[in-house]
């Protein structure tokens, strides 16, 4: 595939590795048909980390799917890497085991690297290697239907890399894990972006998803409804508060702070809390002369922006 | 790099193996004393009667019935095991993907159930007394049953890829299946008889009787059909899986499980 090159947010170089244009995809329902995705285009690069949220049914995982090869679309195109030496992907599927029960953990490790183009050996170094990282060593061989819910995600994510592969595709990777191996995968998976890898990430996890995400999108219905870089899509969102610092508490009862909540500002102590632009001009003008500290543009949490983009949603229809 | 690939499945195949060997034993001897149960059964309800071809001929098609049924429902059921496991997509996701894997496994499958079924082989040659004529036609005869049953396998495995539970169908098939091979197509009256040649795997079965049974000398028509019908079997097994893969990628059924 050609790679086009270009400036990420963060300053850093990154070349295109996977790009999807207008992919569409329905499934036979009993009754009809149901459109599972409708005209999703998308990037993926290198050294990102790039998340698809969304409800049930919005059609992350059959995004993942076509993605990897693993469903055919109905129309569209996905360009990806061609096969080397070792195969291009490394993906943990949500819902799948991923991984055989019946062999140990550096077992599943050797045979599955083995598989995607690694010696046996080199794929039982690297297994080693990853099962270490990923805190796994102690439970090496230990059979994977004994290990617990996270543990196996621990070594599915292990798998899922032992080839080293360019792109790696997480969906739902936390589904039912503890927060220590949350902890685990959402570092290893920074770790691994800064080594220039390309990860695509589903999860409901909104708060995971903000930590290690570069890029978002939130799907619904099929579509991409919103997309953007995470840290400017969160602060230029027109939903996004501004906070002005007084050098003095603001008295709650007081005139002024009358005058503000009727521009649905909100009073705690010294800092008041408006949205949108006009508004902060109108408190602004009743605070004045008022010494001010600092008025900064406070970011959305993900978890708002999903839920003002589903009320959103839900409004159009 | 085959090689490696086969090796490497060869290992996975031998460690799961070896870390459940109670089943492994388990339905080795269960076979055993099911055979010579059997047999015992059967030269009680039959005395004297069961004389001249006839035993040899229940053997063969007995002993045929054992290796086919075994190397078809192990490709099958593995097939449809692991699609209830949800691991077929990430076999998808190999170099060899998931119709090179089967396909290694097919031929693996040829070697460990011709293995294991060396013990069953024997407990029926001894439980019921039959004189085979074991010759060096007999190898290629039985690898031609063994093929056009993996092709058999096949065409259940793309089954199984697309309606995922086909237990029921392995049940009734091997009932199908001990019937087919217990017919003596060869002594039916035309044109009844030409369903000996195109039926999957009768001319094998067929062939060992004349051969393994009787003692007779295999007609070169006869193993031509043999051939022709286990290459047929093979190759319209493997197409078959291959279209229900492609199918299953399309309608999104490889992780449905």
């Amino acid at each position: 595939m050609k790679r086009s090159g270009h400036e990420t947010e963060t300053g850093k170089n990154a070349a295109v590795v996977l790009r999807a244009v207008t992919i569409s995809k329905r499934y036979p329902t009993g009754s009809g048909w149901v459109e599972a995705l409708r005209g999703v285009s998308l990037t993926l690069s290198t050294g990102e980390v790039f998340s698809l949220l969304g409800p049930n049914g919005a059609g992350k995982t059959t995004t993942v799917k076509i993605l990897a090869g693993l469903i055919e679309p109905d129309g569209g195109a996905v360009e990806h890497p061609s096969e080397g030496e070792v195969v291009w992907l490394g993906a943990v599927l949500e819902g799948n085991r991923n991984l055989y029960w019946r062999l140990a953990a550096l077992e599943n490790l050797v045979y599955f690297g083995t598989l995607r183009g690694l010696t046996p050996k080199d794929a039982r170094r690297r297994g080693r290697l990853l099962l270490d990282r990923v805190g796994m060593a102690e439970q090496s061989s230990q059979t994977v239907g004994t290990l617990s819910r996270g543990q196996q995600q621990r070594v599915a994510l292990a798998a899922a890399l032992v080839h080293d592969p360019p792109v790696l595709f997480l969906d739902e990777p936390t589904l039912g894990v503890d927060i220590e191996a949350q902890r685990v995968i959402g570092d290893l998976l920074v770790e691994l972006k800064n080594a220039g890898k390309a990860i695509l990430l589903t999860t409901h996890n909104l708060e995971f998803a903000e930590g290690v995400s570069d890029r978002v999108a939130i799907m619904l219905n099929g579509a991409i409804a919103v997309e953007g870089a995470t840290r400017s899509i969160l602060s230029d969102h027109p939903r996004a508060a501004y906070r002005i610092e007084l050098a003095e508490p603001l008295p709650r009862d007081g005139d002024r702070a009358n005058r503000v909540q009727q521009f649905g500002a909100v009073v705690e102590g010294n800092v008041v809390q408006v949205v949108g632009k006009n508004a902060l001009w109108e408190v602004l003008r009743i605070l004045d002369p008022l010494p001010l500290e600092k008025v900064e543009r406070e970011s959305l949490s993900l978890a708002e922006l999903f839920w003002r983009t589903l009320e959103r949603a839900k409004e159009a229809r | 790099m085959i090689f490696t690939y086969v090796k490497i499945e060869f290992w996975r195949l031998v460690r799961t193996m070896l870390r459940y060997p109670l089943e492994l034993l388990g339905s080795v001897v269960g076979a055993i004393v099911v055979f010579s149960l059997f047999f015992s059964g059967v030269h009680y309800l039959a005395g004297p009667s069961l004389l001249g071809d006839r035993l040899e001929a229940l053997v063969i098609g007995l002993l045929s019935w054992s290796l086919a049924f075994s190397l078809l429902s192990n490709t099958a059921s593995t097939l449809s095991e692991e699609a209830l496991a949800g691991l077929l997509e990430q076999l998808v996701l190999t170099k060899p993907g998931l119709l090179g894997v089967v396909l290694i496994r097919a031929v693996l499958s040829l070697l460990h159930i011709g293995l294991l079924n060396i013990p069953i082989f024997l407990a029926v040659l001894l439980s019921s007394r039959a004189q085979l004529h074991v010759q060096p036609i007999s190898l290629p005869l039985l690898v031609a049953l063994a093929m056009g049953s993996l092709g058999i396998g096949l065409a259940l495995g793309g089954l199984a890829l697309i309606h995922k539970r086909i237990g029921q169908l392995l049940g009734l098939l091997q009932f199908a299946l001990l019937g087919l091979f217990l017919v003596r197509f060869e002594t039916l009256p035309g044109p009844w008889d030409t369903l000996g040649y195109v039926l999957p795997l009768a001319p094998a079965v067929s062939a060992l009787r004349e051969t393994v049974g009787r003692g007779l000398a295999l007609e070169p028509a006869l193993f031509f059909w043999v051939v022709a019908n286990a290459i047929a079997c093979f190759i319209l097994g493997v197409w078959l899986f291959a279209r229900s893969l492609h199918l299953a990628r399309r309608r999104g059924l490889l992780s449905i499980h």
